[in-house]
């Protein structure tokens, strides 16, 4: 049997960009990221890439506790996983290393 | 009265699948139930219904873009794989078929002709080939989606891969009908013509315009005033101006109906395959049944044309309307018994 290989680790600009904003600000919702983002985030593809990035094991989520005052369905937080951290961590070292009048 | 956004989970539980409404669409409609109840408390109504519209707009962007995901052959399982290449196949393998046994009659006719050698008989029946194609990618859409995909549940991505083929074949199909097939007749008339030592270029006829032509006969004749005289130039191969005018709008409307029958087929296939309990041979029997069914209404249709009694345009898209219409009719009774289902990933 093939022994399979390690898949490769991808980060793209959204992803990143939602790594820092949940490593800054702890557990947040999909609107609170989009609010943070100051329109670098869209509404419709936060979730998509949210999704997608818990699929990868970069984040993980939770649902909250039903809201007693405002009602209807529970909404899902997002925080970094440690995976998540220690990518975040190697792209911005390789940004700055490799593109030093880009980073941030 | 029904909360923010459950009817929007409603119809997008129909087409995604349990780990896309958890991760993706269940997030979006609770965030914006909280948007919206909290600027509702607020007493902010106008902005509440502003939250409400961009909702909708958001809701629909993440539900294509799902559904896109969703439809990528990496995401298809295996047995997804297997009914769609085997519908494709099943589908080449019939057009082939009808292509060759259509070419049969006029081939019978040519070899008997001793001015015709094989290699102007093999230029003639390659001029006929698109004409049989026009109904041998119907047929083979048909009968390759009926027992290609057979008596499996089939998954929506599979269903959708299958009309987007069937959409590419409509358009295939109609830049045939509309300019191949009349050029390609136009040539078999004059390699005939010229075999028989005929003098000239025989005479387009209707079937030999392209679809621009047609148009612009149909004006032609639409502005032709009786009072002022006869119809010139009078067409080579009309016998009343009536019947040359029904034949003009028949030949319009019937490649474009023709043309897209692929897609409505396709519908009319995926909607009586599923059924576990029926053998992959019925369905195929069933198939071939909707499809004599519906050139027997083309043709019933024509007659009613050439009698004034039924405008060409209704005549030729009829039957696609008809084949449509029990294509839902049987999806939904089968809906109501829970049977085609998005399996879970």
């Amino acid at each position: 049997m093939k022994a399979r290989r390690p898949r490769m680790l991808t980060l793209s600009a959204k992803e990143s960009l939602i790594l820092e904003l949940l490593v800054e600000g702890g557990e947040l919702y999909g609107l609170q990221l989009v609010g943070a983002s100051k329109r670098r985030l869209k509404r419709g593809t936060v979730y998509v890439t949210l999704g997608r990035m818990e699929e990868k094991g970069y984040i993980s989520s939770r649902l909250e506790d039903a809201p007693a005052d405002v009602g209807g369905m529970p909404r899902r937080l997002y925080e970094p996983t440690a995976l998540g951290r220690r990518v975040l961590a190697a792209w911005t070292s390789a940004s700055t290393h490799l593109m030093p009048e880009f980073a941030r | 009265m029904t909360r923010t956004g459950e009817r929007l989970r409603e119809f997008a539980a129909r087409w995604c699948c349990a780990d896309t409404m958890t991760a993706v669409i269940d997030p979006l409609i609770a965030d914006v139930q909280h948007e919206h109840e909290s600027a509702i408390q607020a007493g902010q109504v106008w902005r509440s219904r502003r939250l409400l519209v961009a909702a909708w707009y958001v809701f629909v962007k993440v539900l294509a873009i799902c559904l896109w995901a969703d439809a990528r052959p990496s995401r298809w399982s295996d047995a997804d794989r297997k009914a769609v290449v085997r519908a494709l196949a099943v589908t080449a393998a019939v057009m082939v078929v009808v292509t060759a046994v259509l070419e049969i009659p006029p081939l019978m006719v040519l070899t008997k002709n001793s001015r015709v050698d094989s290699s102007l008989l093999f230029r003639l029946v390659l001029t006929l080939v698109p004409q049989a194609l026009t109904l041998a990618v119907t047929i083979g859409a048909t009968l390759g989606i009926a027992i290609g995909v057979g008596r499996r549940t089939i998954a929506r991505r599979v269903a959708g891969a299958l009309i987007v083929v069937a959409l590419a074949a409509s358009m295939a199909s109609f830049v045939n009908v509309a300019w191949i097939v009349p050029a390609a007749n136009q040539a078999f008339r004059v390699g005939v013509s010229r075999a028989l030592g005929l003098p000239g270029e025989p005479p387009k006829g209707v079937p030999e315009l392209t679809l621009e032509e047609i148009r612009g006969e149909m004006d032609r004749v639409d502005r032709y005033d009786r009072s002022a005289g006869p119809f010139r130039p009078w067409p080579a191969d009309a016998s009343t101006f009536d019947g040359y005018a029904h034949s003009l709008a028949l030949s319009y409307y019937e490649r474009w109906a023709i043309a897209f029958s692929p897609v409505f087929f396709s519908l009319f296939a995926l909607s009586i395959g599923g059924r576990s309990a029926v053998r992959r041979w019925t369905l195929a029997a069933a198939a071939s049944a909707g499809l004599f069914s519906y050139y027997m209404f083309t043709y019933g249709a024509r007659t009613l044309v050439f009698r004034g009694s039924l405008p060409a345009s209704v005549a030729a898209w009829f039957p696609n309307v008809l084949l449509a219409a029990l294509a839902v009719l049987l999806t939904v009774r089968r809906s109501r018994v829970s049977v085609w289902h998005v399996p879970a990933r």
